[in-house]
């Protein structure tokens, strides 16, 4: 059934697969682009992903005109502030962000202080505000499979002095070019390719589920869902695997989109929270903590989640189940998802296995219900909800 | 028609407005939230191109109706694009979720603060709207504290 009213909006180009990262000077010259800054961190540059790029635009018209590196994970108003300090000095015209969740948000903020002309992006923090006066151009390359930033609108930057998270929503935000080169993922670990993962297959899932979903987002969701299935095992079994390694970074760009579009539920409101208070990596938080949603949501849920046991498994389980039964066998299909990927890849079930202590729960619930993720979750969740789910996960 | 519309809208936000900051004396679950406001922190719902509009401060420990005024300085802008997605949000016809997901507006500020004030606003709405309208936006209706008639006289007379 198509919703009362929607919308839908993601006009990122995709350069996918095998000598991706050897076109970005031909697309960047048609965004009139040709001295970016390069954002990354100082890992990625060791183990060698910053020279594959340089080396891939060698001889072309697009020279890097500034690198910034010093990233940490969690990005803050002071890195993007310095990265536009080097911008402006080096008369850079667009943005080339090379990395994970943390660089790309950076990379975010930066295309807000250089597109708003500002000095403090912190006054235009919010929802569907940004009015930009410069258009910056702006290509991701990611480096794992999992956030999607590649293909969404939105980013969190800390403020540290006035403690608090920055949310910026904006189709502004949303990159012209992401390029996925299965060379930028081949490096990643099984741990950490398998905890990205399932972040992306949380984005697909509560995507499909949220109040926001639409025909467009249920669509995309529903591709990553196959992809994360058949080719995230692969991935994490054999890194090398450029097959599944393309996949993934697919269905991670896919799953962002879909979320991009209809945002997350409530998985994302705890999962940042237990980031948040407790320290926990975020593709951890979502692992251990998406089947406890589901059986929180599986009451108004259960039609939706049987529809996604089709993509979860493939036609023969799905035709096998009664329909009765199917919302509840897809969190049993998730679940084993996860502990297969446990024995694969060494990802945590529990709480407890990621340190967090149950004098940590309430603190966590308080924050939980404060994330804006809360209100797109089809069933409505309550403090004391939050500490029923938690309690479970721990 | 358009008038007309402007012209309800600006009742309603008139009796949200002062409702809120009636709830905020009487209900022990919005004073809390109240509670947690700093000082000064001020709030505006605005409905594009050109109003109505309606904006509260925290001022002295207590919330206030700074009337049917826009407060674009505010630390928290709620701005619907338009009066035809406004209107349903203000006679109860659909959550403030719902609304959001549509993407009927904008929001300028801190989204935490946002989020405080969504609870506001829904415990505020059990007390406007007879559950008959409540049930149909809200899976839980939060349970009064006072009557309605105590919030509404308060609304009216006190804030």
């Amino acid at each position: 059934m198509l919703p009362r009213y929607y919308e839908f909006y993601n006009p990122v180009k995709v350069l996918s697969g095998d000598h991706a990262l050897e076109n970005l000077p031909y697309e960047m010259a048609h965004l009139n682009a040709k001295r970016p800054i390069l954002l990354t961190n100082q890992q990625l540059v060791e183990v060698g992903l910053v020279r594959i790029l340089e080396e891939a635009i060698q001889g072309s018209d697009l020279t890097i005109a500034a690198r910034f590196t010093e990233i940490p994970q969690d990005s803050s108003v002071h890195v993007v502030n310095a990265a536009g300090r080097l911008f402006r000095e080096a008369g850079c015209d667009s943005i080339v962000a090379l990395g994970g969740g943390s660089v790309i948000d950076t990379a975010k903020g930066l295309r807000v202080l250089i597109g708003q002309e500002t000095d403090d992006i912190m006054q235009y923090m919010g929802a569907d505000i940004l009015q930009p006066v410069r258009r910056v151009p702006f290509a991701v390359i990611p480096t794992t499979a999992g956030t999607g930033s590649e293909a969404t609108l939105v980013a969190v930057i800390a403020h540290p002095e006035r403690q608090v998270k920055m949310e910026f929503v904006s189709h502004h935000l949303l990159p012209d070019l992401a390029v996925l080169d299965p060379r930028m993922t081949r490096s990643l670990p099984p741990r950490i390719t398998a905890s990205t993962g399932m972040d992306a297959l949380v984005h697909a899932i509560e995507g499909y589920t949220s109040i926001q979903r639409n025909p467009l987002s249920d669509a995309y969701a529903w591709a990553a869902i196959e992809l994360i299935r058949d080719y995230l095992p692969r991935a994490v079994a054999n890194g090398q695997d450029t097959e599944a390694r393309l996949a993934m970074a697919n269905a991670a760009l896919m799953a962002g989109a879909a979320f991009s579009n209809a945002m997350v539920g409530l998985v994302h409101a705890i999962g940042h929270a237990v980031g948040a208070v407790a320290k926990v990596a975020h593709g951890d938080a979502m692992t251990i903590l998406l089947p406890h949603v589901m059986e929180y949501n599986l009451d108004l849920l259960h039609e939706r989640y049987g529809q996604l046991l089709l993509a979860l498994t493939g036609p023969e389980l799905y035709a096998a189940t009664p329909a009765a039964e199917r919302g509840s066998q897809a969190i049993a299909v998730v679940r084993s998802f996860s502990q297969r990927l446990q024995q694969a890849g060494g990802l945590p079930l529990r709480l407890r296995d990621v340190g967090v202590t149950e004098d940590l729960l309430p603190a966590i619930a308080r924050t939980a219900i404060n994330d804006g993720a809360l209100l797109m979750n089809p069933k409505e969740a309550g403090l004391d909800d939050v500490l029923q789910i938690l309690r479970q996960a721990l | 028609m358009r008038w007309l519309k402007a012209l309800l809208l600006r009742v309603l936000l008139w009796f949200l407005g002062r409702g809120i900051c009636a709830c905020a004396r009487l209900d022990s679950r919005v004073a809390a939230e109240v509670a947690g406001w700093a000082e000064g922190q001020r709030l505006c719902l605005d409905i594009a191109p050109a109003g109505p509009a309606m904006s509260l401060a925290k001022q002295a420990g207590r919330l206030r109706f700074l009337g049917l005024r826009a407060a674009p300085e505010a630390d928290l802008v709620i701005r619907f694009k338009h009066l035809e997605g406004a209107l349903p949000v203000f006679l109860g016809l659909q959550s403030i979720a719902q609304s959001y997901a549509e993407r009927r507006m904008t929001m300028k500020g801190d989204l935490t603060f946002a989020m405080s004030v969504v609870r506001v606003m829904l415990i505020t709405e059990a007390y406007l709207f007879p559950a008959l309208i409540t049930r149909r936006i809200m899976q839980r209706i939060p349970p009064r504290e006072v009557s309605m008639a105590h919030v509404y006289l308060s609304a009216l007379f006190a804030a």
